[in-house]
């Protein structure tokens, strides 16, 4: 074995605290410099063994120890609230999305299905429809309209006798059904009917 | 089965203190060591294996586990730490008269161990690393090599180099004081 090959062996066995084995014991009685390099070595593991039991005496402290697990726990309720305050923004405006949209649903009046055609039209001229002045008559026992209540006009085709039990003047000789607006409130009841014309009717079909 | 340290690190950063505290007292004491070691400073070494488990805590802690073992991690941190902690506070705590391990601070004292802790500093640091780690840590050839992102071999060429740039450095103090062996 070559000198460089001994010193591995050499260096092993100072780190280890053990003696050379006895080839290495032979090599190192006849080589100046594989006895020296075993001298430093054996002089710098005393020493690295000496730092080490002193190292090894230390204490940690228990008030930096106590000090980073309340920093810990501040850290973690700091996440907490941040979280907490994050969720409940997003909860508030989801709220407000969901009120604003169904607040406007309403007051556009969402269109249920009918069999008829829907017109938009306000309360105050419904009024005056139901007065007389746009055809409407009004349905008898009907309650009145509120102010500013939104009312829907819905065209569709009624009996004869639908009519005439409302007092109105209609031939129902050949039973065929009429075509009419119905005049309707908020709360979905009819408030007033007018008869329309067959072209008219055709035309909006 | 012991939880390994990215377990209770996984743990603690979903608000678990215990193990929190767990990995503190598993860790510290050897980063402390480790601080001492290449700074030669008890002061400094308290204040970096404090400072690495505060920034632990921190939300924006860079550990990802693909990239390494959380020990090799907190060392890592270590190191910078000190290189930081050095431009603005001096090196040696010599005179540091509230110390509770004072048989390290009679080392420190030391003439030969602050010789060798000089030569310490002076080496490259994955050099210093190999000496810290394997010598004076007594890690074995794989757990440095884990530690250290390298091959076994390599870990070994280094040590073996290492100490012999240290006993060169300290051969004349050697010389002048007598010899220290077991």
């Amino acid at each position: 074995m070559t000198c460089r090959e001994w010193t591995v062996e050499l260096v092993e066995c100072a780190r280890a605290g053990q003696l050379p084995p006895p080839e290495l014991q032979n090599h190192i009685r006849y080589c100046a410099r594989c006895a020296e390099r075993w001298e430093d070595e054996r002089r710098l593991s005393a020493r690295f063994q000496a730092i080490r039991e002193a190292a090894a005496a230390r204490q940690p402290s228990a008030i930096r120890r106590q000090q980073l697990l309340l920093e810990f726990e501040r850290a973690h309720q700091g996440g907490f609230r941040v979280w907490a305050r994050w969720a409940l923004s997003a909860a508030a405006v989801v709220l407000v999305v969901v009120a604003v949209s169904h607040d406007w649903r309403y007051r556009a009046g969402s269109p249920a299905p009918q069999p008829a055609a829907l017109l938009a039209v306000p309360a105050d001229s419904a009024s005056d429809a139901a007065a007389g002045e746009s055809g409407f008559v009004d349905v008898p026992y009907a309650p009145p309209l509120a102010t500013g209540e939104l009312v829907r006009v819905i065209r569709t085709e009624l009996e004869p006798a639908a009519l005439a039990r409302m007092g109105m003047d209609v031939d129902w000789a050949d039973g065929a059904e009429i075509p009419a607006d119905i005049l309707v409130g908020e709360d979905g009841f009819p408030r007033g009917v007018r008869v329309l014309a067959d072209s008219e009717f055709s035309k909006l079909q | 089965m012991e939880p390994t340290d990215e377990d209770l690190y996984r743990r603690m950063k979903k608000g678990d203190q215990r193990a929190f505290a767990e990995l503190y007292e598993r860790r510290e004491p050897s980063l402390y060591r480790y601080a001492l070691h290449v700074s030669g400073s008890r002061t400094l070494a308290e204040e970096v294996a404090h400072e690495v488990f505060l920034r632990l805590i921190r939300p924006d802690a860079g550990f990802d586990a693909g990239r390494g073992p959380l020990e090799a991690y907190l060392y890592g941190m270590a190191r910078n730490l000190i290189r930081v902690m050095r431009r603005h506070q001096p090196v040696e705590d010599a005179g540091h008269p509230a110390a509770e391990h004072n048989i390290l601070g009679d080392l420190i004292r030391n003439e030969r161990t602050a010789a060798l802790y000089a030569a310490l500093r002076e080496l490259p640091h994955h050099y210093r690393d190999a000496v810290i780690l394997c010598d004076l840590e007594e890690r074995s050839y794989d757990d440095v090599a884990r530690l250290m992102g390298c091959p076994v071999g390599t870990v070994r060429s280094r040590l073996h180099r290492a100490r012999m740039l240290l006993a060169a450095r300290l051969k004349p103090l050697s010389a002048s004081s007598g010899v220290i062996a077991r």
